[in-house]
């Protein structure tokens, strides 16, 4: 048999091999969601110590080191930690906790795993994306290939006021691994209530914060943050994006913190705030943090919230998942187009020659036709104030009709707001792009674009139609320009409506 | 904001360091590598108009008013700080002052390092 032939038959295998490990993992989640750690050696029979032969031979290189040995060891052992959020912190946090010996490991998480998860959530696999299993599933299965030893529990559900106390309260530790601000307040406050130390972290760009709250005198999520931040200062991974490794290194540390905590190791140090950058020099740097509040709402000294009854997602104005938003800014829906509109008016004035080099190429449809423009394009200058461009960043690889027509005008002018970093990823051809947070100080330059038009329509578009909705409303109040609409469902809506070959992010 | 510089002397000069998302917003032509690290250097008068030492509520909307091309309003409202946005004076969080001095009448120190850090939720 030729080596290529075998190559390709082992990988098949692998491959269904994989998707089945999965299966059977999912089955026996259903059938016992709590793991039965292989039986007990007789412990401390031989040997005098109360830890068996078998972990004594597992974990001899950590008992080696005077700060754990055989006590340390022991604590994990007989200890059980929770991690909520089985994802970017998670997934690293409850490897390591698994694979050190903690002899509980709790995973609550209610979602499923996403191909655009695994750049970063590596306790999940490229056959769970693409089997869509859950992601207390996938990452059971991670820690169950790791060590067969350790307890795994899975709360396939979104933590909320209701369940909390009942998840919560069976762990000696949690870890707070989630994406969100309502998440955040709500673990805080079942930590203070149930008096259990939360190891929070976070995580988004290319920076990352860690700190331990409720524990020895510290204070807790809401002495820092009584008030939530404004929902339009917090950044989502899935909206302003994250470096693979930055909650990678933030998740290990919190699982270093939960080892502190369990040894004992923790209550020796001041509260503190660890805040790392991928562009900072030191990486790290480490923040004193202030001693409990008294007037804290939650673990002061006249606390007013005394049970989890508050509703969070309201106290937060932000719902408990990073899902993106849908914003209904423009009241008018005469001001919105659909995808399928926008695609029939650029089919409308599309030429028979397409423009070579414009990205991507909608291949079930005639070419949009980039168009033709006397006027230099707004965004034939990259951007150098906001967004300094890496040396080796590549430029966009077509300026989307840079010849100049002199003979024609533009019949419709398709404005791209996002961020350039973002119109770099993927971009209608013929679409000009002027960031949203730009438009102000690049008036001029949209109102040449505008003025050729001669009448024609502005048509705004971003990843969602979310930021498109105030560009139409600038264009039109601001600017009053009156034909001009906003591209409801954005980019996305465009693959899901128009052309499922257009990529998405 | 309503300072001029003025007889008492040299200005006092403190460092700006912003992180965790809020410096995404600052102007960049405020900002100067120094030792790695990216910051503003402030200047302020010894004495502001009313002859009262510069404090981090001066600060505050000292930096808003002249470090912000836009998202200003995610940083402060007026001269105190949105909330969300910690203030971090020479690697101590601000609240760790003396008892019953309110953080923002904390008079400024030459050469304090002063870092506001937004808070981070994604994971």
């Amino acid at each position: 048999m030729a080596a290529a032939e075998r190559i390709a038959q082992v990988r098949a295998r692998l491959a269904q091999l994989r998707a089945e490990e999965l299966a059977l993992e999912a089955e026996l989640c259903a059938l016992e969601p709590e793991v039965e750690p292989e039986p007990e050696p007789e412990p401390g029979s031989i040997g005098g110590s109360n830890l068996s032969r078998d972990d004594i031979q597992r974990y001899s290189r950590q008992l080696l080191v005077p700060e754990i040995g055989v006590r340390g060891q022991a604590r994990l052992r007989d200890s059980a930690v929770l991690v909520v959020g089985a994802g970017g912190l998670g997934s690293p946090c409850a490897l390591y906790l698994a694979a050190m010996g903690v002899g509980t490991v709790g995973l609550a998480d209610h979602d499923a795993v996403d191909v655009s998860n695994l750049h970063r959530q590596i306790a999940h696999t490229a056959a769970a994306a693409a089997a869509g299993a859950r992601k207390t599933v996938s990452a059971r299965a991670a820690l169950g290939r790791l060590n067969a030893r350790c307890r795994v529990r899975t709360h396939d559900a979104l933590v909320d006021s209701a369940n909390a106390r009942q998840i919560l309260g069976a762990y000696d530790v949690i870890v707070d691994a989630t994406d969100n601000a309502a998440t955040r307040y709500l673990l805080n406050d079942a930590c203070v209530l149930l008096g259990r130390p939360l190891v929070s972290g976070s995580a988004v760009r290319l920076d990352g914060q860690l700190t331990v709250y409720n524990h020895n005198g510290g204070p807790c999520y809401r002495c820092l943050f009584p008030a939530p931040p404004p929902p339009a200062a917090v950044a989502t991974c899935a909206e302003a994006g994250v470096l693979g490794v930055v909650p990678g290194v933030i998740g290990t540390l919190q699982a270093l913190e939960v080892v502190k905590l369990l040894t004992g190791r923790k209550a020796a140090e001041p509260p503190s705030l660890l805040l790392f950058s991928y562009a900072s020099h030191p990486h790290f740097r480490s923040v004193r943090l202030r001693p409990r509040s008294p007037a804290c709402a939650v673990c002061g000294d006249a606390p007013t919230v005394t049970a989890l009854a508050a509703d969070y997602p309201a106290f937060c104005g932000a719902g408990p998942t990073d899902a993106a938003p849908d914003w209904q800014i423009l009241a008018d829906p005469a001001q919105r187009v659909s995808c399928r509109e926008l695609s029939r008016a650029l089919q409308a004035m599309a030429q028979p020659d397409p423009q070579p080099g414009s990205q991507p190429q909608p291949d079930s449809q005639p070419q949009p036709d980039s168009q033709p423009d006397s006027q230099p394009q707004p965004d034939s200058q990259p951007q150098s104030d906001s967004q300094p461009q890496p040396d080796s960043q590549p430029q966009p690889d077509s300026q989307p009709d840079s010849q100049p027509q002199p003979d024609s005008h533009p019949s419709l002018l398709l404005l791209d707001v996002r961020d350039q970093t973002q119109f770099e990823i993927c971009r209608l051809p013929g679409a000009v792009n002027i960031p949203m947070d730009q438009l102000a100080r690049r008036r001029a330059e949209l109102e040449q674009a505008i003025a050729a038009l001669r009448g024609g329509p502005v048509y705004a578009i971003c990843r969602r139609g979310n930021l498109s909705q105030l560009a139409v409303q600038y264009i039109r109040g601001t600017l009053g320009y009156a034909e001009c609409y906003d591209v409801a469902g954005g980019l996305v809506g465009w693959q899901a409506e128009v052309d499922e070959g257009f990529p998405i992010y | 904001m309503s300072v001029s510089m003025s007889a008492y002397g040299s200005a006092l000069r403190v460092t700006v360091e912003f992180a965790g998302g809020i410096d995404a917003h600052v102007k960049p032509e405020c900002l100067q590598m120094v030792d790695g690290a990216k910051l503003a250097r402030i200047e302020l008068p010894r004495r502001l108009d009313d002859s009262r030492a510069p404090t981090m509520r001066s600060l505050i909307a000292h930096v808003a008013q002249h470090c912000f091309a836009s998202g200003a309003e995610l940083f402060s409202t007026d001269d105190e700080l949105r909330p969300g946005i910690l203030a971090i004076i020479n690697d101590a969080d601000w609240e760790i002052t003396e008892d019953g001095v309110d953080k923002y009448d904390y008079v400024l120190q030459d050469q304090d390092a002063i870092v506001f850090v937004s808070t981070l939720h994604g994971g």
